[in-house]
């Protein structure tokens, strides 16, 4: 198992974060982390990466506690994506990505060979000599996403993909590129991902495990998305009517908000 | 490959700089007549120009290097030893020592310590004012603050000094390179160590741009490398301010500059910045020779005329949104 997280939670200042949150990912799947604005989505990412330790319960990654391990380390295993930082450096995109390959101190040619490869995989070959200045907020994700898969590119040892909100400001061409990438990552490297994600509309699509966290941060559901992704689980995660919706050839198409009544 | 034509065209410009400052001043040398062996260019170049270029090289280097140093840990392109305070806090506690030290035992060595630990501490300062990611507004305000409590502190501390010819309020506000000896080059000397530490750290501060979270997630330790890039700049500073003053806008103008022409990667902004940054101070140490000769200008009044209006211009941008 890449992750098993046991009855784990987490307080902050006195305030409980996450509660018996149990989990376990394998090598090669990618897990969905879903849940209303608060549920401690983003938190439960920062006890993986070391960020946050855990106040009660067991966390393992890689079968270590994430502060086990050196600095180093751990970023040759463990690539995170934060929510987007503020860049006020004329940085090239090309630059910007290279810096995902510092963990591996490797040679400047193996690490231009990754970074054009992610480029490829992203569709930002155009983009090479652009400034990050000049660039707009989706664009600018996608460099930041494509770090962070570098990070993690041809890893010769089982790896780990956390990414926080990675199709938030990217329109819907751009998502389903990214979704994409995501799924040839995983069919090359010896990787597993955990995402954290908003959209209901494509949930179903491309995890292998889903987690549901309610707004106190409890453990609502874990499991294959076709079991923990139903119209119930989510209309009581979200405290409003929802509902599955369906292609006109009955494919499943995602979850909507029924229409509020006239 | 063309990066290092470039740095070796700066060393070239550089060298021709140091070289007319070398001739330049009240007996006119040309060329020829600087490495002449009689007593009156052993004098006027050996004892007096020499010196005063090679510590203005070492320090305009040393400043822009700190300069880029330090916009890179604020993640600011816009800081500055002198705006942010660092510079001030080394003045105050430089006139400290000479108030109440030098007295009982005056070294140049104890005079940059001293400047040196004020600098660190006003540094500090604006890290806790500011918080762990200030934005620019709150560091400039910050660096006011400070800049108006040391320079009265240093100007009270004028009134309590025992030479008040150099050890005046304006010597530290605007900077002179005028009383330079070979004693006050061998000081000068010790930002190298500085220099060649920060650089080898070039790759760090990238990753350090990126955001704290970020760094580190890609494995760098940020407290201690952030801790050891505001050290050794607030090193060069102090020694800096020890020996010739304040001397403004040589920090942030030149490794923007540096960003804005060839790359914003450490690795090419830091040493760009320091080839450049000597040639500059070596040039408005001429400048403020020469302009009103015989009278002599300090040169942080020279260094403030070329930068403050580039900095306008930069501020006026960044308020539109743009940063560079």
């Amino acid at each position: 198992m890449i992750l098993v997280l046991d009855q784990v939670g987490l307080e902050l200042n006195g305030r409980s974060i996450l509660k018996d949150v149990t989990l376990k990912l394998a090598l090669g799947q990618h897990l969905a982390i879903m849940g209303p604005n608060g549920a401690g989505k983003s938190s439960l990412l920062g006890l993986i990466t070391g960020d946050l330790e855990v106040t009660s319960g067991c966390l393992t990654v890689f079968g270590k506690s994430p502060s086990a391990f050196q600095p180093l380390e751990r970023a040759q295993r463990i690539s995170a994506l934060s929510q987007s930082s503020e860049l006020r450096f004329p940085f090239t995109v090309e630059e910007v990505i290279g810096l995902g390959r510092y963990p591996f101190q490797a040679k400047a040619a193996s690490t231009a060979r990754i970074v054009r490869e992610v480029m490829d995989a992203l569709q930002l070959n155009g983009f090479a000599q652009r400034s990050m200045l000049s660039l707009s907020g989706g664009e600018r994700q996608r460099v930041h996403l494509a770090r962070a898969v570098a990070q993690i590119w041809s890893s010769p040892v089982p790896a780990l993909l956390l990414l926080d909100e990675p199709f938030a400001a990217l329109d819907i061409a751009h998502q389903v590129g990214v979704r994409r990438l995501l799924a040839q990552v995983l069919a090359a490297n010896p990787v597993s991902i955990v995402s954290v994600v908003h959209d209901l509309g494509q949930a179903t699509q491309g995890y292998d495990q889903v987690c549901l966290l309610t707004e106190q941060g409890d453990q609502l559901a874990f499991g294959a998305p076709s079991a923990v992704l139903t119209p119930n689980h989510l209309s009581e995660l979200y405290g409003i009517t929802i509902s599955e919706m369906h292609y006109a050839d009955g494919t499943p198409a995602g979850f909507g908000a029924a229409p509020a009544a006239p | 490959m063309k990066l290092w034509l470039w740095f070796g065209f700066l060393v070239l410009v550089w060298a021709l700089v140091f070289v007319l400052s070398l001739g330049s001043g009240y007996t006119e040398l040309n060329f020829a007549d600087i490495w002449r062996q009689d007593s009156l260019t052993q004098t006027v170049v050996g004892e007096v120009r020499l010196p005063r270029a090679l510590l203005a090289t070492l320090l305009g280097a040393g400043l822009a290097l700190a300069g880029g140093g330090i916009q890179g840990v604020f993640r600011n392109p816009l800081a500055d030893p002198a705006l942010i305070g660092i510079s001030g806090g080394a003045a105050l506690f430089a006139a400290i020592y000479i108030v109440f030290v030098s007295q009982i035992d005056f070294s140049l060595l104890g005079l940059s310590g001293s400047a040196f630990l004020g600098g660190l501490i006003a540094t500090l300062l604006v890290l806790v004012i500011g918080g762990r990611q200030p934005d620019l507004s709150t560091i400039l305000l910050a660096g006011i603050a400070i800049n108006a409590i040391c320079l009265a502190g240093v100007g009270l501390m004028s009134y309590l000094a025992p030479d008040q010819t150099l050890r005046s309020v304006s010597f530290w506000a605007l900077g002179s390179f005028n009383h330079v000896g070979w004693a006050e080059v061998t000081v000068g000397l010790l930002v190298i160590p500085a220099m060649i530490r920060l650089i080898s750290l070039s790759l760090v501060l990238d990753v350090l741009i990126l955001g704290d979270q970020e760094a580190a997630h890609l494995g760098v330790s940020v407290i201690p490398r952030r801790i050891e890039v505001i050290l050794w700049s607030a090193l060069i500073t102090g020694i800096s301010v020890s020996l010739v003053g304040i001397i403004a806008f040589v920090g942030l103008i030149v490794p923007h500059l540096v960003r804005m022409t060839f790359s914003a990667k450490h690795v090419v902004v830091l040493p760009f910045s320091a080839i450049i940054g000597g040639g500059l101070l070596v040039a408005a140490d001429l400048l403020s020779r020469s302009l009103l000769a015989p009278v002599e200008l300090p040169v942080g009044i020279v260094t403030t005329l070329l930068g403050a209006p580039v900095f306008v211009i930069l501020v006026a941008r960044w308020s539109k949104g743009l940063w560079l």
